[in-house]
């Protein structure tokens, strides 16, 4: 918790100096809940969170250094910088974003809790009794995609627990205002579901029942919903002005800080002293300022990160798994069709049946598709680059040409020598005719201003 | 031609310059009828049997055995474990799939009409589509949206949009169209295998329709690659693009067109993202004039986008303006007259690919 919320100071600092940028929105005051929670998870549960997912981040397991360089817009770790605060995702500790919009993950966090399922009852993975967690504000309780959630989360009995931070505002929305019935966990009995309330601002309590809510989803039970009644200390988000709440609200909610109430308790109770408590305190100040120096001297993403990951393959499923096309590949229709010995006719002007043939497949086919992959993992198979006709080469060679600039943004940066499609379709060696290719590419791209 | 026994390549099969009746008079002893329904349920059949991470979600697609009997036959097969019957909560079921793709498995979610799926767009864009690029390659979505796109027959305006255009635009997904059994049958395959998400738009009024099919594409690995189209018919005058239904229209008038000696070129666009740019620039350069045929809206519509990018690819090669036939640009009519009047018909393109070939008098003749 108090990582959380030094994290989250750090961020506003950071944020008010310019290092952060765009909409931040910190989770003061409600450590409790992220902290009461995931901490009860395993590696391989899954967290579902919005646009305040700093917290959930930490709390799940992501470095510090992560988070913060993803903040500062950084290459190092997280979303390389892709994401930003509001789209924090991590496969390693399964947590799944960062949704900015109302009530979207929501539905997400659904579908993992109906994969967890899928795996134990489809796919015969006995041990597999992952538990999802979706957190949401009161607000997304008013929006469509929660009730359409709550609905088949309890008709399929998913393991997920819907864990609403109801901190009474909504932006500048206050909740009463908003909501016809604002006790959000009486909507749980309404879909057949099981809905607590707990005072979200008094850990112990939460992790109590979080307990109960994430044993009742592993063991198959179904979901639970649960109402965290807690509050934020800041402002909904750092780009915009103090919000409509009354002072004497915020001072009540100031009284029940989450982090004050454990420590003391903790000193009241005797597991921890106080000193004990300030060298937790310094070790995480020092863990903070370490990830802010960290993040400080990261490199920012390299141009040709701009085109990479838009799609996972790029050139659709073609690619089999040594680089090249699928679908030339000689064997691809082998199988149960025995297409070798098939004798079809070709029909009128068909291409020969060996590579060597000079009308050996005609057609035009260009490996140039729209989302940049670097060219050398493209290997265009040596053995058909004769299938061009040479009145067609001339053609297409032209064609691909135009295209290049979407892959020699990213190879006019790198070092290594442009393995560029025509060279592999002419059949030539490649670095003569990429080198003029490259040098060409950057007189354009010089003339039109594009690069420096 | 040489020898006898040859080795199919599949992508070079596909470029293959024939009109359709050759097709079947060569073929006739080897091809099977299929209609497009039965190729889109033999292919999810195969798909869901080959790996068991493939489960179908939609409304109706279990009991009812599909809204239009696409899923025939698949409850009985697969359990309802895998084939789901979701309440009518687009917005819901498709986060749902959106959640089981970033775990692993691979959802086919289908909508009713994609009409139905604006109201899941949120997803398919915000949470499919972008999720690879925003979170650096952690978590890809290989998911399947399809379900029937573009007008039926009367159905009204909220039913009848055609949402290529739409799809098409937007970075992250690949959006298919298929047209033929063939097609339909490989490019469900590719997407189904796919490890993007992927946007599969039908139509509704082909689903009855028969096509021959080889018998390469009924084997049980046979796909067709994402991105490439395919060449219909080939032709030395003038290029005609489509995707879906109206590729069976530009076929109609490439044949009236033939009589009246003009030869058009057909494209089947088959893949609407990414856009096959190079096949359609290299037809425009042989043939130097094109008309593009959609039913979508007409502003910022797939042919809009074709021309820009025959503009700049190959604008010296160009002897007419580009010619664009969409839908009209009104929400679609009830009336089946004026239905008609807006959708394209046969009778426009071709009136459109003689405008083309028409324009510029001195080439009439060559033409």
């Amino acid at each position: 918790m108090i990582l959380g919320r030094a994290f989250e100071d750090m961020c506003a600092q950071m944020y008010f100096r310019g290092k952060m940028f765009g909409y931040v929105h910190l989770y003061n005051g409600q450590e409790a809940v992220s902290t009461g929670f995931i901490k009860l998870l395993k590696k391989e549960d899954s967290v579902v969170s919005t646009y305040r997912g700093h917290m959930h981040a930490l709390s799940k397991g992501v470095p510090a250094r992560a988070v913060m360089s993803e903040l500062f817009g950084k290459t190092t770790r997280c979303c390389r910088g892709q994401g930003g605060s509001m789209h924090m995702f991590s496969r390693e500790h399964n947590l799944l974003g960062g949704f900015s919009f109302i009530g979207e993950g929501i539905p997400v966090a659904t579908g993992a809790a109906f994969t967890s399922k899928y795996r134990r009852e489809v796919l015969k993975e006995a041990d597999c009794d992952h538990v999802t967690l979706a957190f949401f504000g009161d607000g997304t309780c008013n929006n469509g995609q929660f009730f359409e959630c709550l609905n088949m989360a309890a008709i399929w009995k998913l393991p997920i627990v819907f864990v609403v931070q109801n901190n009474l505002w909504a932006m500048a929305m206050s909740h009463l205002r908003a909501t016809s019935d604002p006790q959000i966990y009486k909507k749980g009995p309404a879909f057949g579901m099981l809905g607590i309330h707990v005072d979200g601002m008094d850990v112990l309590k939460v992790r109590e029942v979080a307990q109960t809510a994430i044993a009742r989803a592993r063991s198959g039970e179904g979901p639970t919903l649960v109402e965290c009644e807690t509050y934020m200390f800041r402002e909904h988000s750092l780009t915009g002005p103090e919000e409509l709440c009354d002072p004497a609200e915020k001072a009540h909610y100031a009284a029940r800080d989450p982090i004050a109430a454990l420590k003391r308790y903790l000193i009241e109770n005797n597991p921890a002293s106080e000193t004990e408590l300030k060298a937790i305190d310094k070790k995480i100040e020092e863990l903070v300022e370490d990830a802010v120096e960290f993040a400080d001297e990261s490199p920012h993403p390299p141009r040709n990160q701009l085109l990479e990951n838009v799609f996972a393959d790029p050139k659709g499923f073609g690619i089999g798994p040594d680089g090249r096309y699928r679908c030339e590949d000689p064997k691809f229709m082998e199988g149960t069709a025995q297409c070798k010995k098939r004798g079809i006719e070709r029909g009128p002007g068909g291409g020969g049946e060996t590579p060597g043939d000079p009308s050996f497949g005609e057609g035009i086919i260009s490996p140039i598709f729209e989302s940049a992959l670097p060219l050398a993992s493209c290997q265009f198979p040596k053995k058909f680059t004769k299938y061009l006709t040479s009145a067609d080469e001339a053609h297409d060679r032209d064609v691909s040409i135009h295209w290049q600039p979407y892959f020699s943004l990213e190879s006019l940066l790198s070092e290594e020598p442009l393995q560029s499609s025509l060279d592999l379709i002419a059949g030539q060696s490649s670095s003569h005719h990429a080198e003029m290719e490259k040098g060409r590419q950057v007189k354009e791209l010089k003339g039109q201003g594009r690069l420096p | 031609m040489l020898g006898a026994a040859r080795q199919k390549m599949l992508g070079q099969s596909l470029q293959r310059i024939r009109p359709m009746e050759k097709v079947f008079r060569s073929y006739s002893s080897a091809a099977k009828q299929m209609t497009v329904r039965e190729a889109l349920n033999s292919a999810l059949d195969e798909e869901m049997s080959a790996d068991p991470k493939v489960f179908l979600m939609g409304e109706e697609v279990g009991e009812y055995q599909g809204a239009y009997k696409i899923s025939k036959g698949l409850l009985d097969k697969y359990g309802p474990e895998r084939v789901l019957d979701t309440p009518i909560t687009e917005a819901g079921f498709t986060g749902i799939g959106v959640g089981a793709a970033y775990y692993g498995l691979r959802p086919v979610i289908e909508f009713m009409t994609f009409n139905f799926a604006m109201q899941a767009i949120d997803h398919i864009i915000n949470s499919a589509a972008k999720s690879n690029y925003m979170s650096a390659g952690q978590m890809t979505v290989p998911i399947v949206f399809r379900g029937p796109n573009g007008a039926a027959a009367g159905v009204g305006a909220q039913h009848s949009q055609c949402y290529a255009a739409w799809y098409g635009s937007c970075p992250g997904l690949k959006v298919l169209s298929p047209y033929s059994s063939e097609d339909a049958r490989g490019l469900l395959k590719a997407a189904i295998r796919d490890p993007d998400p992927v946007v599969f738009l039908e139509n509704e009024l082909i689903y009855g329709e028969s096509f021959p099919v080889s018998s390469e594409a009924l084997d049980s690995s046979f796909c067709l690659p994402i991105g490439k189209a395919k060449i219909e018919r080939e032709g030395k005058d003038v290029t005609i693009t489509a995707f879906s239904k109206m590729v069976g229209f530009s076929l109609k008038a490439a044949e009236i067109l033939e009589k009246e000696g003009i030869s058009a070129e057909v494209i089947n666009l088959r893949s609407i993202r990414p856009l096959d740019r190079s096949t359609i620039n290299a037809s425009v350069r042989k043939t130097n004039r094109l008309v593009t045929v959609e039913e979508g809206f007409p502003q910022h519509g797939v042919g809009a986008e074709i021309c820009a990018t025959v503009v700049e690819d190959s604008f010296g090669y160009l002897d007419a303006p580009v010619e664009r036939i969409a839908g009209a640009d009104v929400p679609m009519p009830y009336a089946a007259n004026l239905e008609r009047m807006a959708v394209p018909q046969v009778e426009d393109i071709v009136r459109a690919a003689k405008r083309a070939c028409y324009r510029y008098v001195s080439t009439a003749a060559a033409a």
